[in-house]
């Protein structure tokens, strides 16, 4: 039995953002008070319980937060356009319906999805397979079971759950392995748009975390124990350049100095992850998004592989 | 052997059939891409075109007038491995290309479907694999079943060779001298024992060189197997390129393990590299070895380093196969081997560099080879599957 997932939503912030979506839709903030009085009648009627939205925190099941999004979003006109120029978090105030239809469009990065197949394989002793042979087998098996072809040339893809199911059957097929909790936890955020045609749930125990959960994430509410942790993670500077420096050696590239690695990195991070770092700095601080991210922004720019970075977190360089 | 080898045409022929070398990481591949087309219809299974395609070849043997002892003797000197009989109903393979040297990403299953083939063709019965390596049985058993009518001959048309220019005699060659002599290098690559032994002579039937174990396989076997997957692929829905990209990942996986183990082995370094001033002559160098291996006769057009690479193929074992099964295509990318072997031919000096001896394993080919950095396009312009004289492919960076 699946225990019962439950939410601690941050209600300041959940308001303050509700009234930038408002804003940039040219509308006049609603004074929070007010929200949460509106929101509280209207989530009474809808739910059949009360809710008192006037304090900081409340924490509530999946089901009342879905309710609760569906509510402001009624409510104060928090709608999917409302956030035009934010295409992710506009898809999260949007997601709960989709999630509630089970029409949910996942977002699967293709990094993390190469990565997460070498890793199991690794785990059973068997070789990693490079992502041109995981993209075209993978594409090919899913075209022919879901008569419709992925998109492997984008970093992404669009996934519904019936789709995603697919996915996972293919994987111990072609790969000899299974992703733990199925590749939906590997998603991220829902995507913007795109509707898929086809759905059916994914069982419930390998849902990692609602769309809601997600959204309030965003908006700044804190999350229970049961779902993903935010927290950062430490990268040793100096045993990262020798980790790039001694996997090339390995691998037989032709030398880079010390400093060219350094300067290469810095400047890629700050470029695509937007993060001012200063490679000098003995440590630097990442989320465990933006350390996928990194590791693959090594692997263009080194033309080696971290799958995660796992390996340099305060443990002795890969081999 | 019932017959010895002929060499026409840039192909290689036993009992009339072509014959081809490969590696068994090409195996491995091609094999694992024909089971993607598992569920492209209804009745149709990947397994049964492996088996029966290795049947109807060794029943054009035997209507050739071999043997059973024939074809087990050309099974073993093919590199197949060899066949041991354990009673009137069963055989092992103690020694076996595809039980031992091949292997499967996906989940493991009885895969020595060409094994199964060609006792079913042998035996005109039913063969069933009971036992495999695969799935970490001591050896590879096989067992007899009920008799079975003979299959219908896949090679219904005439194969369309044509003459074979000289090395730079052709229109459009861009190239016109290398210090490689191409023709000492295939007489020599001729004298190499490539071949598997029987245990007679302390042999198990196995063919281990240049780093990887080869097979001088059936080039019909690949062509009819490749074809009637990416033909039914296609016909449901698969996205024609994507398929295609399939069946050239294998060549370039062969490319990797074998054009790369040639380059680094000692005997390319004695016979060959003391041939080579330039990295044009490497390609000549590599080329001429190719065309010891009954790929077609390749031609080399034009070389960019770093940029661009332009290969000719006349008589190429999948043009000619293609036309030998199917009427003429209307499309023109069908050598999928060769184009995943140009383009891993590029990949080798221009994304690597294969004269610096990298030292070539899994890893570098996952992190470096196989990498999409400095990946190389790759584009066949001319086919002889659609009716042109060669085919010409074009890697370009």
């Amino acid at each position: 039995m699946n225990p019962v997932k439950t939410f601690r939503i941050n209600l300041p912030t959940l308001f303050e953002r509700v009234n930038e979506r408002r804003r940039e839709q040219g509308l006049a903030p609603v004074e929070p008070a007010v929200m949460a009085v509106r929101a509280s009648i209207k989530f009474s009627i809808r739910q059949q319980k009360h809710m008192n939205l006037k304090g900081e925190e409340v924490e509530i099941a999946k089901e009342d937060a879905d309710a609760l999004c569906e509510t402001l979003g009624e409510l104060f006109n928090v709608d999917l356009s409302l956030a035009e120029n934010n295409g992710t978090q506009a898809a999260a105030a949007r997601a709960p319906a989709d999630a509630a239809a089970g029409e949910a469009t996942w977002v699967l990065p293709l990094f993390q999805f190469y990565a997460a197949i070498n890793r199991e394989r690794r785990a059973k002793g068997l070789h990693p397979v490079e992502p041109a042979v995981i993209s075209v087998r993978t594409g090919i098996k899913f075209s022919i079971m879901r008569r419709r072809t992925l998109n492997f040339r984008e970093d992404k893809l669009l996934l519904s759950e019936a789709d995603l199911q697919v996915l996972d059957s293919i994987l111990p097929q072609q790969f000899d392995v299974a992703i733990p909790g199925g590749l939906v936890a590997l998603c991220l955020l829902p995507a913007a748009g795109a509707r898929p045609s086809a759905a059916s749930p994914v069982p419930a125990g390998s849902r990692r975390q609602g769309f809601l959960a997600r959204f309030l994430a965003l908006l700044g509410g804190k999350r229970n124990a049961a779902t993903h942790h935010t927290h950062h993670y430490t990268l040793d500077t100096s045993n990262l350049l020798l980790s790039i420096l001694t996997r090339r050696a390995y691998l037989g590239h032709k030398p880079l100095t010390p400093d060219k690695v350094k300067d290469r990195c810095g400047k890629a991070l700050s470029a695509v992850l937007e993060l001012a770092v200063d490679m000098d700095d003995e440590k630097i601080a990442l989320t465990p998004e933006q350390i996928d991210a990194f590791a693959d922004i090594i692997r263009k720019e080194f033309e080696i592989m971290f799958e995660d970075l796992d390996d340099l977190l305060g443990k002795k360089p890969p081999k | 052997m019932k017959e010895a080898p002929e060499y026409q045409h840039g192909q290689t022929f036993l009992g009339g059939l072509s014959h081809v070398y490969h590696c068994n990481h090409y195996n491995a591949h091609l094999q694992m891409s024909v089971l993607l087309a598992e569920g492209v219809e209804d009745g149709f299974d990947p397994r049964d075109l492996l088996r029966d395609s290795a049947t109807r070849l060794v029943q054009l043997l035997k209507q050739r007038g071999y043997s059973q002892d024939d074809l087990r003797a050309e099974f073993t000197w093919c590199g197949f491995g060899y066949f041991k009989d354990v009673t009137a109903d069963q055989v092992e393979t103690p020694g076996s290309h595809y039980g031992q040297s091949t292997y499967l990403l996906g989940a493991p299953e009885k895969s020595c479907y060409f094994n199964a083939g060609y006792l079913r063709g042998m035996t005109d019965r039913l063969v069933t694999e009971t036992a495999c390596r695969h799935m970490k049985a001591r050896t590879d058993v096989f067992e007899f079943g009920a008799p079975l009518p003979p299959l219908a001959n896949p090679l219904v048309n005439p194969p369309p060779f044509t003459p074979v220019p000289a090395r730079f005699g052709f229109h459009g060659c861009e190239i016109l001298s290398t210090p490689v002599d191409e023709d000492q290098i295939v007489a020599t690559v001729a004298t190499l024992p490539l071949y598997g032994k029987p245990p007679s002579e302390q042999g198990d039937g196995l063919i281990p060189a240049f780093g990887v174990v080869l097979a001088n396989h059936y080039a019909d076997y690949y062509n009819l197997i490749s074809y009637e997957a990416y033909r039914r692929m296609v016909s449901a829905g698969v996205p024609a390129d994507m398929a295609r990209e399939v069946f050239a990942q294998c060549g370039h996986v062969c490319a990797f393990n074998t054009f790369g183990g040639i380059m680094e082995s000692p005997e390319f370094h004695a016979l060959v590299v003391p041939m080579c001033n330039r990295v044009e002559d490497w390609v000549h160098g590599m080329v001429a070895v190719i065309n010891a291996l009954g790929w077609g006769a390749w031609r080399v057009e034009k070389i960019t380093p770093g940029k661009e690479l332009v290969i000719r193929i006349y008589n190429s074992y999948e043009g000619i196969g293609y036309r030998r099964l199917y009427p003429q295509a209307t499309e023109k990318q069908l050598s999928f081997l060769a184009m995943g072997a140009v383009r891993g031919l590029a990949h080798l000096f221009w994304k690597i560099d294969i004269r610096e001896r990298p030292g070539l394993n899994q890893d570098f080919y996952f992190d470096v080879f196989n990498s999409q950095q400095g990946y190389w396009n790759v584009e066949q312009t001319q086919s002889i599957a659609a009716g042109d004289e060669f085919d010409r492919i074009v890697a370009w960076k």
